[in-house]
């Protein structure tokens, strides 16, 4: 994992350094042409030229010598190898080293310093985890293979390799570091990332410095109550109470005074009932306090989040209560401190907290698990209370739920709280059912939300798919505009819903599909019975799966019924559209009903006669028409001249009137195709009498020639 | 009900010969007696309405029913009649005779052998037809409406035909088609070489009906097929005669009439008939078609009033 971090840490500081020479090569070139002097001049001249030579090969040498140092730090856990032997530099420790070595390890130092000040943050998370993969108590920066020390001192063996006069490298080295430093806070983060998702002390979190001196110097409490650092942070639990014992017991070593304030601190019993009486009364809110006979000269500074334990110290309390229930008021008191200035906590939960100063500080006295145990209620109670505050999305405002919850538990401990830890534990319970209500709810939000946004995205799926799938027709320019724009707009939401609820496989979109080709196909001009009867058979399920869709779709009933209305007008002019089609008919001779127009065709088309007639009859009894005048023999043998007044419109049946237009006889087609095969039946002469008797004479002397 | 009828072929070999069929029945339907002379004197131009008064007054039976025709509903209100001359003057020349007509068809056809066949439905249907033509005439070009009566009254009387000239094998047919068969007509066609448009047609033409009005008959079942003129009154007039004939399919079925309700629509707006005249026009004909009943005698069958285009 070691490996891991070193290889991170590698590509991070060798592209940063890459990225930098550009960058360098610039600065410096700003330089030269700002030089005032010629040792400028050359500085700046010489440090252009090196940077030149090394900048092709520096990735490889600051990856050998950090690999270099990496394993030596790995590997010895000693003191730092340079002139400072303390890790604290206040001890100076100067070695016999040259001048200049002295001068250039200060230089390092101090861009390390640089470069450490712009991650401290990020360097507190890392240590300790580092500590936990080298299997040490701590790391320091000597022996921190990624330390700020380490990485600038890197940059200075890589930068003293140069051939060049002290002052160009340590100029170089400077460019280089403070570009590097800048990379370092988010290099930082990504190892510790790193290390968290790797499950190396995921928990460890960056604990603010606190500079406030109380009177319990030297141990650090964080806003939990919990202590870190110094001799604390190695006591099995926190427990607190084990620090005081210690520190208590230096401090009368010291005085020679023996063991006896430390001796009491294990029993609550010692606590002065007094003190307790006096805390009762100031957490009712009473005034004019006296402790021992003498008045309490108490004087809180103002607002929620002033510190009245420290006040209580101050007014003199510490004098009647002994030392260790005045270190253990400055214990408490420095909780609140904690608290009060974390940055986290809205300033109101504060102030509400710190209306619990009294309380806890009486069941601190009282009950000394309340140090002990970190799984206290009272500690749970402040923890959750702070936490739920910081977590809270906002401004906490009094309006809100969780202040009002907050205030209610707070107003129940101080009005009943006296000795029993239970209320707190009962309070606790009130709010972390608060909390867990809260919580379920902003799940059931987040979920609500989920399952907006996959609507969303899922309609807007459904919406292109459907637009596809009405394009050509929208898009169609023989289609009616009514029809398109009825695609466009209502049709394509139900193809939308269509699409939503069971995609393109399911029943409602292939219902809805069809039903938009056999629209689409309804309007377009009818050739022929079969279109037409075709769309009379489908209109009755057209409408019906038009009407469920739009339906279904949500569409209203008035433009549902003007878009029917338009439709029907649309079939209709498909129907009509259509006629004549395929029908050829001669114009009839003349209406037989003086109300009404004749036909203007007749749909039979020729087909043969019958059997045994020849081609030439079969073609005269084809071309018969309406207005024809035959010649018949009638079932007397009578030959007749008769006039063809009527074919029945499916040529079963031929009706013949006399001159005078009365019915002469009626044959059906079988009868008359029989007498024009043996000649019982045949068209009449049409020339005139005179003509024919002219052409006769004509023809009876080119004979007789 | 078929609409459209595919395409027209003529047979040369017919199962029948349809002049044959015409007149080996004997007893096919057909106006007789003072029916028919009211028919012929229709064609006289010079024909009055003495001369009609005389035909009917030689038909006790057709006298009885024109008084009661004259004195029916829809002349509430006026003064009751009992004389034949006044009643054909308030009636006039040519509703007698479509009075005439109907009384003699539905007097001697009420009943008949097909089984199969529902004389009833028949006739309150061909009532029903006959009525609403008359109502929806105007919208052909102001076609008279007694002839528009006639032809709604007789423009299936090719079924009744077959169920009287073939009743046994029309009955058989019937069956085959199980009283709801879309393709009748072309069993028909199948069976007799020619169907029942035809039959109407060649039997109109032979009453002596015009010719053109024969031909109405026949393309009622797909009035674009029949090469009329778009604007033409012929046209009008088939587009109307399917109508009303879809109106009464609708009116006396029992079971699902979405086809020849969208088929109805359809021919409404071609003659240009709004839904809500249609309405108007379905009810009011509901209503006079049972004072037709009425007078005529024949049975009265349940009835349904229009339902709406589109369901709702």
């Amino acid at each position: 994992m070691l490996a891991e971090c070193r290889d991170l840490v590698l590509d991070r500081l060798c592209g940063a350094i890459a990225a930098s020479i550009a960058d360098i090569e610039a600065d410096l070139l700003g330089r030269f042409d700002a030089a005032i002097s010629s040792d400028q001049v050359k500085l700046y001249t010489e440090a252009q030229r090196q940077l030149a030579l090394v900048k092709s090969d520096i990735d490889r040498q600051f990856r050998s010598t950090f690999q270099r140092s990496f394993q030596q730090k790995s590997e010895v856990p000693t003191h730092a190898d340079g002139v400072y032997g303390a890790d604290d530099g206040t001890v100076l420790e100067l070695s016999l080293v040259a001048r200049e070595e002295v001068a250039d390890e200060v230089t390092v130092r101090n861009l390390a310093n640089r470069m450490g000040g712009a991650c401290e943050a990020e360097l507190a998370e890392l240590k300790p985890r580092l500590a936990h993969l080298f299997g040490r108590p701590e790391v320091r920066a000597e022996n921190d293979p990624f330390a700020p020390e380490t990485v600038c001192q890197v940059l200075k063996d890589v930068c003293w390799k140069m051939d060049s006069p002290r002052s160009v490298r340590t100029l170089l080295l400077e460019q280089f570091a403070n570009r590097l430093a800048a990379e370092m806070a988010a290099l930082y983060r990504e190892i510790n990332r790193h290390l968290v998702s790797r499950r190396v002390l995921p928990r460890v979190r960056h604990v603010f410095r606190r500079n406030r001196p109380t009177g319990m110097s030297g141990s650090r409490v964080s806003a939990a109550g919990e202590t870190v650092g110094g001799a604390a942070a190695a006591a099995p639990e926190n427990d607190l109470l084990g620090v005081l014992r210690q520190l208590l017991a230096a401090g009368e070593t010291n005085r020679g005074t023996g063991g006896t304030c430390a001796d009491g601190l294990d029993a609550a019993s010692g606590v002065s009932g007094e003190l307790i009486g006096l805390l009762d009364r100031l957490q009712r809110g009473e005034s004019g306090l006296t402790i021992g006979g003498e008045p309490l000269d108490l004087h809180p500074a103002a607002g929620d989040t002033s510190n009245l334990l420290h006040a209580l110290l101050d007014s003199g309390l510490g004098k009647h209560v002994g030392e260790f229930d005045s270190a253990l008021i400055d214990v408490v008191a420095t909780l609140f401190d904690y608290i009060f200035d974390d940055p986290r906590v809205p300033a109101l939960m504060k102030g509400l907290i710190g209306r619990l100063q009294i309380p806890l500080l009486k069941l601190a006295l009282l009950e000394r698990e309340f140090f002990s145990n970190r799984h206290h209620p009272a500690r749970r109670l402040v923890n959750t209370l702070a936490q739920a505050a910081a977590d809270w999305e906002g401004t906490l405002s009094a309006d809100a739920s969780l202040y009002r919850i907050a205030e209610s538990i707070v107003e129940r401990i101080q009005s009943e709280f006296s000795d029993d830890a239970g209320l707190f534990s009962a309070c606790l319970a009130e709010l972390d059912a608060f909390l867990a209500e809260t919580e379920r709810r902003a799940d059931a939000r987040t979920a609500d939300l989920t399952t907006q946004l996959e609507n969303r995205e899922r309609f807007e799926i459904a919406s292109a798919v459907a637009k596809d799938a009405v394009a050509a027709h929208v898009n169609d320019g023989g289609l009616p505009e009514s029809v398109r724009q009825f695609l466009a707009g209502a049709w394509l939401q139900v193809l939308t819903n269509a699409a939503l609820t069971g995609g393109q496989d399911g029943a409602l979109w292939q219902c809805a599909a069809a039903t938009m080709q056999d629209l689409v196909w309804s309007v377009a001009p009818k050739q022929g019975a079969e279109e037409r009867r075709r769309l009379v058979r489908i209109i009755p399920a057209l409408l019906r799966g038009l009407r469920e869709g739009l339906d279904d779709a949500g569409i209203d009933r008035p433009i549902q019924e003007e878009f029917f209305s338009g439709l029907v007008k649309l079939h209709a002019a498909a129907v009509k559209a259509g006629m004549g089609a395929g029908v050829s008919r001669p114009a009839a001779v003349a209406a037989d009903s003086p109300g009404i127009a004749a036909p203007l065709a007749d749909p039979a088309p020729a087909v043969p006669v019958a059997d045994g007639a020849d081609e030439c009859e079969r073609s005269e009894f084809e071309r018969l028409k309406r207005g024809c005048w035959l010649n018949v023999r009638d079932e007397a043998g009578i030959l007749r001249r008769v006039r063809l007044s009527w074919i029945s419109p499916a040529r079963t049946m031929y009706l013949f009137t006399n001159r005078q237009g009365e019915r002469a006889m009626a044959l059906s087609r079988p009868e008359l195709a029989r007498r024009f095969g043996d000649g019982s039946a045949a068209l009449a002469e049409d020339r005139p009498l005179l003509d024919r008797i002219v052409d006769d004479v004509l023809v009876s002397l080119q004979e007789q020639e | 009900m078929s609409l459209m009828h595919a395409s027209v072929v003529p047979r040369e070999h017919s199962v029948r010969d349809i002049r044959t069929f015409v007149l080996a029945g004997g007893d096919l339907p057909s106006p007789r007696g003072v029916a028919m002379q009211l028919m012929e004197l229709a064609q006289d131009p010079d024909a009055g309405i003495a001369e009609a008064v005389r035909l009917v007054k030689s038909d006790p039976a057709l006298t009885a029913f024109i008084i009661r025709c004259a004195n029916a509903a829809r002349f509430t209100g006026m003064a009751r009649i009992f004389d034949v001359q006044r009643a054909v003057s308030r009636l006039g020349m040519n509703m007698v005779r479509v009075y005439a007509i109907a009384h003699s068809l539905m007097n001697r056809y009420r009943e008949g052998r097909c089984i199969g066949f529902d004389y009833d439905r028949y006739w309150a249907r061909s009532l029903y037809a006959g009525v609403a033509m008359q109502k929806v005439s105007h919208y052909c070009d102001g076609f008279p409406g007694d002839e528009a009566f006639v032809l709604g009254l007789l423009g299936r009387i090719g079924r009744l035909a077959f169920a009287t000239g073939a009743p046994g094998e029309y009955g058989e047919l019937l069956r085959g088609c199980n009283g709801t068969c879309e393709d009748l007509d072309a069993r028909e066609r199948a069976a007799f070489g020619f169907d029942q448009n035809e039959l109407a047609a060649v039997l109109l033409a032979q009453w002596g009906v015009p010719t053109t009005i024969a031909e109405v008959a026949y393309w009622q079942q797909d009035p674009e097929a029949g090469g009329f003129a778009p604007d033409s009154t012929a046209y009008r007039l088939a587009g109307a005669l399917q109508f009303c004939s879809q109106l009464a399919e609708i009116t006396f079925s029992s079971g699902d009439v979405s086809q020849p309700l969208a088929c109805a629509y359809l021919r409404a707006q071609i003659l240009e008939l709004d839904p809500a005249t249609v309405h108007r026009y379905a009810a009011a004909v509901l209503e006079e078609w049972a004072d037709w009943s009425a007078l005529t005698g024949t049975a009265r069958i349940s009835a349904r009033p229009l339902p709406e285009y589109v369901a709702a």
